[in-house]
């Protein structure tokens, strides 16, 4: 049953083995097409563009229409600072009890996310896939009350993070049906999820149930995608749990990638090798994913491209 | 060593706040020295949270829990200190770089250095290069320590780093975060790089031909 779905992918996938493509956020895309950040990850319009720019730079065979993590904080409530030339960021975060559970898809900027998704989606051949990013319950609290805070609380006060964590998931279900229901594919990103940060005790007791339910809203013709930052081998049994059709990963261990974890393996080119200034060895890195990556695989960078990337060194992965 | 020291230090690594808050009281409270209590059983019982978590056995939770505990104890101590009773192995200045505001890791290197004994100066988040500039004209530091969780930032490690050892060339140079490994922190002309806390701490005394037991 899930090679079926593995093979529905790489079949939109014009039937290769090995797909690539990097991810994407609006930092780089601002760089590609000469645009202000602060515009970019603003207008649908500009979003749209640079991953049109960028898809047509690097033949990837595939979008991510991502912008930056605070799109989904800032929909719930938390202010943002703009600035022209970088990212966003949290002016004020949220408490807890200001945190409502509602269908948040037309609140800040989420909308942006989902028109660029929309206008790229006229402008690409209609079997290329289009996922856009989303993020776990647990990164997303988190990011929500402040993740110092909240990383405290899961230890002082586990039953108010509970009841985050339920209202949070409550709201990203209304996006991740948004998502599929318009034929994107939803790419779940769990940045404070991380196994380095958390450890597997934790993972499973607050973000593997959160992550659960949201993926148990994509219906069986989508896709259960999930990027999980920094290191992971402490959590292969939880990864493989979940049933995913897709893992994108930045850390990688032999020993994670157990015999029942059938996902399609994505990543794991160091992120920094991307950088001008870089002298480690992208292609032994590039050369190492495909040694290890079970087939089918996509070849990508561990995470985002960093903003002032190489698209030389970009293109080299691509090719 | 009082058994008292040991109790605080226990106290600490088992997160429990109230319980170091009164037995500093009782330190105050028996005549002990306040320094001691903060060497021998606070910043101790930080050192053993931080080999918890270089063993993976505590995460980045517990720590943050641990070192609330820890300075609960040492807002009752503090200033009870006889002024330059307190071992200062050197200053650090640390800052996370300029276009990212990521600061857990930051914050959790500079409680662990704190708690080995270095005076740290926070410059927290979003640090230009003249703010770091600025720190090092003004409180002298034997290290910087530049972290960071987000790529976009690492062309200004490298001019950060440039420019601060063009100022100081007898500067040391830590530098940690998601996207940066040993390679980066050497093709930038950095002197170590920390992959956590506990390797900072290491670092740290490495740079300094300092002894971890000390």
């Amino acid at each position: 049953m899930r090679r079926e779905t593995f093979d529905r992918l790489f079949t939109a996938l014009q039937g290769q083995r090995c797909a690539r493509g990097p991810m994407i956020a609006a930092d780089h895309l601002a760089v590609l097409i000469k645009q202000p950040l602060g515009e970019v990850c603003r207008r649908s319009d500009l979003l749209a563009e640079g991953l049109l720019y960028a898809q047509r730079l690097y033949h990837s065979d595939f979008i991510i229409v991502f912008s930056d993590v605070s799109v989904e904080p800032e929909a719930l409530g938390v202010l943002l600072e703009y600035f022209p030339d970088t990212n966003p960021q949290p002016a004020m975060q949220l408490k807890i009890s200001e945190i409502k559970a509602f269908d948040y898809t037309r609140q800040g900027r989420i909308p942006v996310l989902l028109e660029a998704a929309s206008l790229s989606s006229m402008a690409l051949p209609a079997e290329m896939p289009i996922f856009v990013s989303m993020k776990d319950p647990f990164s997303l609290a988190a990011m929500a009350i402040g993740t110092e805070r909240f990383l405290e609380l899961m230890i002082t006060g586990a039953a108010r993070i509970v009841d985050l964590l339920e209202k949070v998931t409550q709201c990203q279900s209304y996006l991740i049906d948004n998502i599929v229901s318009n034929n994107y594919i939803p790419f779940i990103g769990a940045p404070i999820a991380s196994g380095g940060l958390i450890g597997r005790n934790y993972f499973r007791r607050f973000a593997m149930p959160y992550l659960e339910k949201l993926l148990a809203r994509i219906p069986a013709d989508n896709f259960r995608c999930l990027h999980i930052c920094g290191e992971i081998g402490m959590l292969g049994t939880e990864l493989a749990d979940l049933n995913l059709d897709l893992l994108s990963f930045e850390d990688w261990h032999e020993a994670m990638w157990k015999p029942e974890q059938q996902a399609i393996a994505m990543g794991f080119v160091p992120t920094n090798l991307f950088m001008p200034t870089a002298n480690g060895d992208l292609d032994a890195a590039i050369s190492q994913c495909r040694k290890v990556l079970p087939e089918p695989y996509i070849l990508s960078a561990g995470c985002d491209l960093p903003a002032k990337a190489d698209p030389k060194r970009v293109q080299k992965m691509m090719r | 060593m009082s058994e008292l020291y040991t109790k605080l230090s226990d106290a600490v690594v088992a997160m429990k706040a109230d319980d170091v808050k009164q037995l500093a009281q009782q330190v105050l409270a028996e005549g002990l020295a306040p320094e001691q209590a903060i060497e021998q059983g606070l910043a101790a019982g930080m050192n053993r949270v931080g080999e918890l978590f270089a063993a993976k056995e505590y995460f980045v939770p517990e720590v943050l829990v641990c070192s609330r505990a820890m300075y609960a104890g040492f807002d009752i101590l503090k200033d009870h200190v006889v002024e330059g009773a307190i071992n200062n192995k050197g200053t650090i200045a640390i800052g996370v770089i300029d276009g990212d505001f990521h600061d857990i890791g930051k914050n959790i290197v500079k409680l662990m250095l704190e708690a080995a004994g270095f005076r740290m100066i926070d410059l927290g988040k979003n640090v230009t290069l003249d703010r770091f500039s600025e720190a090092v004209d003004r409180e002298n530091p034997r290290i910087i320590a530049l972290s960071t969780l987000m790529t976009t930032t690492m062309d200004s490690m490298l001019e950060i780093t440039a420019k601060l050892l063009q100022k100081k060339p007898d500067l040391k140079v830590i530098v940690g975060g998601a996207p940066v490994d040993t390679d980066f922190a050497e093709s930038i002309g950095a002197h170590f790089y920390g992959g956590d806390a506990r390797a900072a701490v290491i670092g740290a005394h490495q740079l300094l031909g300092l002894s971890l037991e000390a």
